[in-house]
């Protein structure tokens, strides 16, 4: 089922440099996800890490507002982003849009930290358990 | 290593579980000195916040020594006394860059979790839910902790972990709630909860100019707590009506500046009280909001209303329109932790708080069921337990 969200029309204050942007719109539908991030990283290396991640999808860049970083926004196919899951493993549902959701968290996390967030093989009762 | 375990409901359990080891290169591996229990930590002990799973391992109030660095740590070295703070934080985010650090983008593995319940994921914190990272936590005797090139301090020679130990939270959580409080030279602060948070809370609101403070608990022992740190005392179970005797104080203003230091499992002895528990315990909501309820009634008009008392859901009938009349301003959220363990430091080497004043348990790390059991129902006088390996 197609579903389509207007925005109302956004007006821009003359000095913002990015200049009236028009009617804001969002669409997603069963066949199509579209997810965002914001990366805290000079726009060239945020393209160039996403051309290396192996992330599917058709991703646009756009400097964030107020130097807050680069916004990336991926539209996949919900079938290409069955495929996402592999890519990070355990933490991934089979939601399509959780999925690239997840990836790009991950994707954000390497770039500003230079690592991902894990607590797999950190230690629990459930060890003791379990013997 | 052995390590105090989240086994159910009123149920923990001190195990022997494996060693933590370095999974990131910004990791450390830190000994355990010393550890407190945490009011937060009731929370998870009665049961009442989702996603904790059998076998995990408690604790966010910790500090010790150094054992392991990974290869992205420079400023640690083996050895080092250091305090951490529970709230995990890169340091690089948007919102750590600007000391939003509780709302850190990178340190929660379980992001998807809390964005699915709430629609956002703040920062991951030890010994807590799946939800709020599943990261193991500091009440045993080694700790893994990441980021650790960011968030933790190292401790100055003589100063021994009672001094420092409470940086790592409940200091920094009552300075902030105090600092959110936009306290003016001369105002009168009301602090709901005198526990651990609320007397830190009291004694901040005293640095930062209050005129005068007055703390709100039921527990003797607290509220002498609370008089030695200066303040006055009110005692909601001897007294009729919590708000007018606020405003009687202040000659019908209401204190200018409310403090919830309370949170979620606020008691309440009014009728009113006594139904938000009957709520709670059918799982018919999640929060109590007995106190925060009473601080926007008697906060005076103008005033802010300042939140640190954990609150995890939704609340029925919250009293908007009286905010909204009065102008009152809202502030809450947890601790941005790193923004505060510096500048507490440097007070508490000058001697301005001492606080070694709010222990009143100590105990083995092997003792913390019996400790558990003892903060939970307030006996024997419990106020803060510190455990130590």
């Amino acid at each position: 089922m197609n579903t389509v969200i207007l925005a109302t029309r956004i007006s821009v204050s003359q000095h913002m440099n990015t200049g009236p942007r028009g009617t804001a719109q969002f669409h997603e539908d069963g066949d199509t996800v579209r997810r965002s991030v914001t990366i805290r990283r000079p726009l060239v290396e945020v393209e160039q890490q996403w051309s290396v991640s192996g992330i599917p999808g058709k991703a646009t860049f756009a400097q964030a507002a107020g130097d807050r970083g680069v916004e990336l926004r991926v539209e996949a196919s919900a079938d290409e982003q069955k495929s996402a899951k592999e890519l990070f493993g355990s933490y991934a549902s089979d939601n399509p849009g959780e999925s690239l959701s997840a990836a790009l968290r991950q994707l954000k996390s390497r770039l500003e930290t230079g690592e991902a967030p894990t607590t797999l093989g950190q230690p629990s009762g459930r060890e003791s358990a379990n013997g | 290593m052995r390590a105090v375990c989240w086994e159910g409901k009123k149920d923990v359990r001190v195990q022997t579980v494996p060693d933590p080891k370095i999974l990131n290169r910004r990791d450390a591996i830190v000994r355990i000195t010393s550890t407190a229990i945490c009011g937060s930590d009731l929370h998870l002990y009665n049961g009442r916040i989702p996603t904790m799973e059998a076998g995990d391992i408690l604790g966010h109030e910790f500090m010790g020594e150094v054992v392991e660095t990974g290869s992205g740590v420079t400023n640690l070295q083996k050895g080092d006394r250091i305090v951490v703070p529970f709230d995990i934080a890169c340091g690089d985010c948007l919102p750590c860059s600007k000391e939003f650090y509780s709302a850190c983008d990178n340190s929660n593995p379980n992001a998807a979790i809390p964005i699915e319940m709430q629609g956002y994921a703040g920062a991951a914190a030890f010994g807590y839910t799946k939800m709020y990272g599943h990261y193991a936590g500091g009440q045993a005797e080694y700790v893994r902790v990441p980021f650790a090139d960011f968030g933790p301090i190292k401790v100055p020679n003589g100063l021994d972990d009672e001094q420092v130990l409470f940086l790592s939270d409940i200091f920094p959580t009552g300075y902030m709630a105090a600092e959110n409080a936009n306290i003016e030279p001369g105002d009168t602060v009301a602090v709901w909860g005198c526990g651990p948070v609320g007397q830190f809370a009291i004694r901040s609101a005293f640095m930062l100019g209050a005129g005068r403070v007055i703390g709100i608990d039921r527990h003797v022992k607290r509220l002498r707590l609370a008089e030695q740190g200066g303040a006055e005392t009110l005692n909601y179970e001897t007294t009729k009506d919590v708000v007018e005797a606020l405003k009687d104080l202040t000659a019908g203003r209401g204190p200018e500046r409310c403090i919830d230091a309370v949170g979620m499992e606020a008691h309440g002895t009014s009728l009113y009280g006594k139904v938000e528990r009957a709520k709670q315990a059918l799982m018919l909501q999640l929060d109590n909001d007995t106190a925060l309820r009473q601080a926007i009634q008697a906060c005076g008009k103008g005033g802010t209303v300042s939140v640190v008392g954990v609150y995890a859901g939704f609340m029925d009938k919250f009293p908007y329109g009286i905010m909204f009349g009065k102008g009152l301003t809202l502030k809450g959220g947890q601790c941005n932790t790193q923004k505060y363990m510096r500048p507490l430091l440097e007070r508490i080497e000058k001697g301005e708080i001492n606080p070694p004043d709010i222990i009143t348990h100590r105990a083995k790390l092997e003792e913390a069921p019996a400790m558990y059991d003892k903060f939970e129902r307030e006996k024997d006088d419990c106020v803060k337990v510190v455990l130590t390996p």
